[in-house]
């Protein structure tokens, strides 16, 4: 136990103290906290009123109109206040208005509600032909309701009918746990994969500089490797930990700048037994690949092998993490059940699992 | 889950024991595997 606690200690210190390690942690701590503020930052800088819409002007500026007869150009000047600029008495007028670059966009329209769009050349975002296409079509649908006797908000009142609804769910609600299983997921992805890879070239390093040749004749390999694990699983989630916290921190500090939707799809699924069970197997997987990362970077000679070595633990704990893709669409399947009970894959398939259906307690132990 | 880490934290320290011996052999997962599990009194002999 003592020699445990040395080796801990040691490793501990040697882990977090670095430099690197305290700037690298407090720009990520800064970047959490910066990042999930943004709702309330830029709630700051635009002083919390919305602008007003600019005018719209695409279907008057540099347009020219052609309408088959009098009543016609007389309401459609009205409803899109058009100058005497704007108007044209024939097809030829407008195609050589647009020749001689007068105009952008010509139109044609008849009675019957039909219309012609004529370009120069047209560019991307040149939508005046559907715009004027919905402007029309919202007047031919006024003039077919006033035949039978009604209004648009009359109308538009009957359409806007829905049933009164009531939704009970007595397990879980997918859609609104969705989010923060992923967000979850890809924390424990980055924590093993970056930990592991920092236990085992530790352990690798040690060898290539034969300090481990002196560790072995005053220490049993039992305290070393353990020491070794617990102080890498530690200065992990720490470091993990302090990056949460702020996110966490920014927030809650910008909650009410959030969308309903996104606060209740983070926080309406945080139950206690969620939270367990995500901690229980996040711990556990993350120790588990702890001791195979630190295990197989003790069989190499030289540091610039560790890669190889542990390809075999990587390519397990990345299926690990395309089961857990297959489980979001079919939690209760096949690939789903047997992936959270394999102990390599359960640490990312369970916690998608358990938040998204509810899993038998039998396959939760 | 906790049977399948004790586990593997034991076989670990089988491979971390084997292997902190090991210099400059090549070695395979079978390999790791076969010589950590061999009982202490054989690998002494």
């Amino acid at each position: 136990m003592r020699d445990f606690k040395l080796v801990y200690n040691y490793e501990l210190k040697q882990q977090l103290a670095k430099k690197s390690v305290i700037i690298t942690t407090i720009v990520l701590v800064l970047l959490a906290l910066i990042g999930t503020s943004i709702p309330r930052i830029s709630a700051l800088f635009s002083g919390g009123e919305p602008t007003p819409p600019a005018a719209d002007t695409t279907l008057t500026e540099k347009a020219g109109y052609v309408f088959s007869d009098t009543a016609l150009q007389q309401q459609y000047t009205g409803i899109l206040n058009l100058q005497q600029e704007n108007l044209y008495t024939s097809r030829d007028e407008l195609l050589a208005g647009l020749k001689d670059g007068a105009l952008k966009v010509g139109f044609v329209l008849n009675a019957d509600g039909s219309y012609e769009t004529l370009y120069q050349d047209k560019g991307v975002d040149d939508r005046q032909d559907t715009t004027l296409g919905q402007l029309i079509a919202q007047q031919q649908k006024e003039k077919m309701l006033a035949a039978r006797g009604l209004t648009t908000q009359e109308l538009a009142a009957i359409e806007a009918y829905e049933p009164a609804a009531t939704l009970t769910v007595l397990g879980k609600n997918t859609e609104n746990n969705i989010l923060l299983s992923m967000v979850l997921m890809v924390a424990v992805y980055m924590l093993v994969l970056i930990y592991g890879n920092i236990t085992s070239t530790i352990i690798a390093r040690e060898k290539d500089s034969k300090a481990m040749e002196l560790l072995i004749t005053s220490t049993k390999p039992t305290p070393l490797i353990l020491g070794k694990v617990a102080a890498s699983g530690v200065s992990g989630v720490v470091q993990f930990g302090a990056i949460i916290l702020a996110a966490l921190a920014g927030f809650f500090i910008s909650q009410e700048y959030y969308d309903p939707m996104i606060r209740h799809m983070l926080m309406g699924s945080l139950s206690t037994g969620y939270v367990l069970t995500y901690i229980y197997f996040s711990v556990t997987g993350y120790i588990l690949y702890l001791f195979l990362y630190a295990a197989l970077g003790s069989t190499v000679s030289r540091v610039e092998d560790v890669g190889s070595a542990t390809a075999i633990v990587q390519f397990i704990f990345i299926a690990g993490y395309v089961a857990s893709t297959f489980v979001i669409n079919s939690p209760n399947g096949g690939v789903a059940v047997a992936a959270s009970l394999i102990p390599f894959t359960s640490i990312m398939v369970m916690p998608i699992r358990a938040g998204l259906v509810t899993v038998p307690a039998w396959q939760l132990v | 889950m906790l049977a399948a880490v004790t586990l593997f934290a034991w076989l670990s320290i089988k491979i971390y024991r084997w292997g902190s011996l090991n210099y400059g052999n090549k070695t395979s997962l079978r390999k790791i595997f076969k010589e950590a599990l061999r009982s202490e009194k054989k690998a002494v002999a």
